[in-house]
């Protein structure tokens, strides 16, 4: 009996929690709508943008350079070396530079927002917000999610220029590929769907990660502690979200 | 012309808890009337359900200037919000903004005041609650506590407010700060002729901002009247929370 009840409290924790998300959507949807705070988005696309440059093009150079070494360790078996541009260049802009910047955004942007948000919430800044008679969700959530939206894509663009390059590197000076070679099987066999599909997912994981941070932080409560688990939870619930999601876009667009 | 408050059988249950049972009060317009009260028994619940950041239950009321604002949430009071203030209890200035900003958040988003407009105002803004120019831009976490009091007070006037509500303005302070916020708060409001209610349970600051007095006790108004009254009431949990006595039954 106790088995029984237990999923059936986890069952209704479970459909309340995405009850509650979907309502904060809806919301937010409805507070898309003028007066827009331009300095507020601008703001945020520094933030989400700009600052998130060095993780994501480090993540993305190593991720580049791995994928080369390991893939001539696996195609030097049946002499098929040449194809390692090829992997480098599919692999990360379909796949790993979308995914990657996706999950280094969850970490520094998610848990950013999560934090800033939730201490506004526990130290009644939002209550203050309504009181002056602005909008919380149209001036805190709604810049953030638009920023995470047009920002990301424009990330995984770099990011998929860093990891080409970081492949390019090890292939060229580590395993004496010719750098000619390297760079027209790379072109030869990129074409614009593959970047495509890189970017749709990449505008998917944006909204993924700004959502799932502010609903976080604009829920939490209590104190420090309350601020605490919000930041976790937004980390966990985006970096999950984004491997389920990439998986359902991929087989979308296979 | 300053509004008049009217609360009528306000009701708050969070699941099977009741934390305002029936409570009845009314603020004529141009008063100032504090609520008083142990940690605990209702009265940021109370203060909340009237603003609406949290909704009453059913059956409440709540008339603000001859208006029925019961279930309408705060988000979307605009009119009424026009002519609100409040100072929060830690000040809740918001961190990313410099202390100008803050005191002139509303009046920039409100109306096109120009930038250079608005730090001028926000100056005046700041004598008057006694702080120099130069805090203008400074952030929050710049200021002292008794500070950020002040500047948080400078930002609940800036719209000149003709309601105000001051949740436990003295909260945090050494006793001469104490004071001097709520001779602040009194003789502002008085220059605004602004209705307010204050909840606090600052004896001290009670006497100097308040009119009326309100005594809320575990969800409900066991008291309520003119602040001369107060010291020959026969009312038992007034008399021992006023005189800090601790009750026979907690002993």
């Amino acid at each position: 009996m106790n088995f029984f009840a237990t999923i059936g409290q986890i069952t209704i924790k479970f459909t309340r929690a995405i009850g509650r998300f979907a309502i904060f959507l809806w919301q937010v949807a409805c507070s898309v709508s003028s007066p827009f705070y331009l300095k507020s988005i601008l703001r945020q696309f520094m933030d989400i943008g700009l600052l998130s440059l060095p993780v994501v093009g480090l993540t993305a150079v190593f991720t580049g350079a791995v994928l080369a070494l390991q893939s001539y360790t696996g195609f030097s078996r049946f002499n098929a070396e040449s194809s390692i541009a090829s992997i480098v260049a599919l692999s990360v802009t379909r796949e790993l530079g979308p995914v990657l910047a996706g999950l280094m955004l969850a970490g520094r942007v998610g848990a950013a927002i999560a934090a800033e948000i939730g201490t506004m919430r526990v130290t009644e800044q939002i209550d203050a917000l309504s009181t002056l008679n602005t909008d919380p969700l149209r001036y805190l959530v709604v810049p953030r999610i638009v920023a995470g939206l047009l920002m990301m894509p424009l990330l995984v663009i770099i990011a998929d220029i860093i990891g080409i390059f970081g492949g390019y590197l090890v292939a060229v000076y580590k395993l004496n590929f010719s750098p000619y070679t390297y760079l027209h099987n790379t072109f030869d066999i990129l074409q614009a769907n593959d970047v495509r599909s890189g970017l749709i997912k990449a505008a998917a994981f944006g909204v993924i990660v700004t959502c799932m941070g502010c609903y976080h932080g604009y829920n939490s409560k209590g104190g420090a502690q309350g601020v605490g688990s919000a930041t976790t939870n937004a980390v966990v619930s985006a970096s999950i979200l984004i491997l389920i999601t990439n998986y359902i876009i991929t087989g979308l667009l296979f | 012309m300053s509004p008049e408050v009217i609360i009528q059988d306000l009701s708050k249950s969070f699941g099977s808890n009741k934390v305002l049972h029936d409570v009845n009060l009314t603020v004529k317009a141009g008063s100032a009337l504090a609520v008083i009260g142990g940690s605990g028994s209702g009265k940021s619940v109370l203060l909340k359900s009237i603003i609406g950041l949290i909704p009453p239950d059913k059956g409440s009321k709540v008339m603000l200037d001859d208006k029925d604002y019961t279930f309408t949430p705060i988000t979307q009071r605009s009119e009424f919000l026009d002519k609100f203030g409040m100072l929060f209890q830690g000040g809740a200035l918001f961190d990313s903004l410099t202390i100008w900003e803050n005191i002139c958040f509303s009046l920039m988003h409100r109306s096109k005041i120009d930038k250079r407009e608005a730090h001028a105002y926000a100056v005046e803004q700041l004598a008057l609650v006694g702080l120099k120019p130069e805090v203008a831009n400074l952030y929050p976490s710049e200021l002292s506590g008794g500070m950020q009091k002040r500047a948080a007070l400078a930002r609940a006037i800036a719209t000149k407010p003709s309601l105000i509500f001051f949740d436990e303005p003295t909260a945090g302070l050494d006793p001469i700060m104490a004071a001097v916020i709520s001779t602040l708060i009194a003789s502002l409001s008085k220059k605004l002729g602004a209705t307010t209610i204050t909840i606090t349970h600052d004896m001290k600051c009670v006497d100097i901002v308040a009119d009326n007095i309100a005594m809320i006790h575990g969800g409900t108004i066991v008291w309520q009247g003119d602040k001369s009254m107060l010291a020959n009431t026969n009312n038992e949990l007034v008399d021992n929370f006023v005189n800090g006595r601790i009750p026979t039954a907690a002993i």
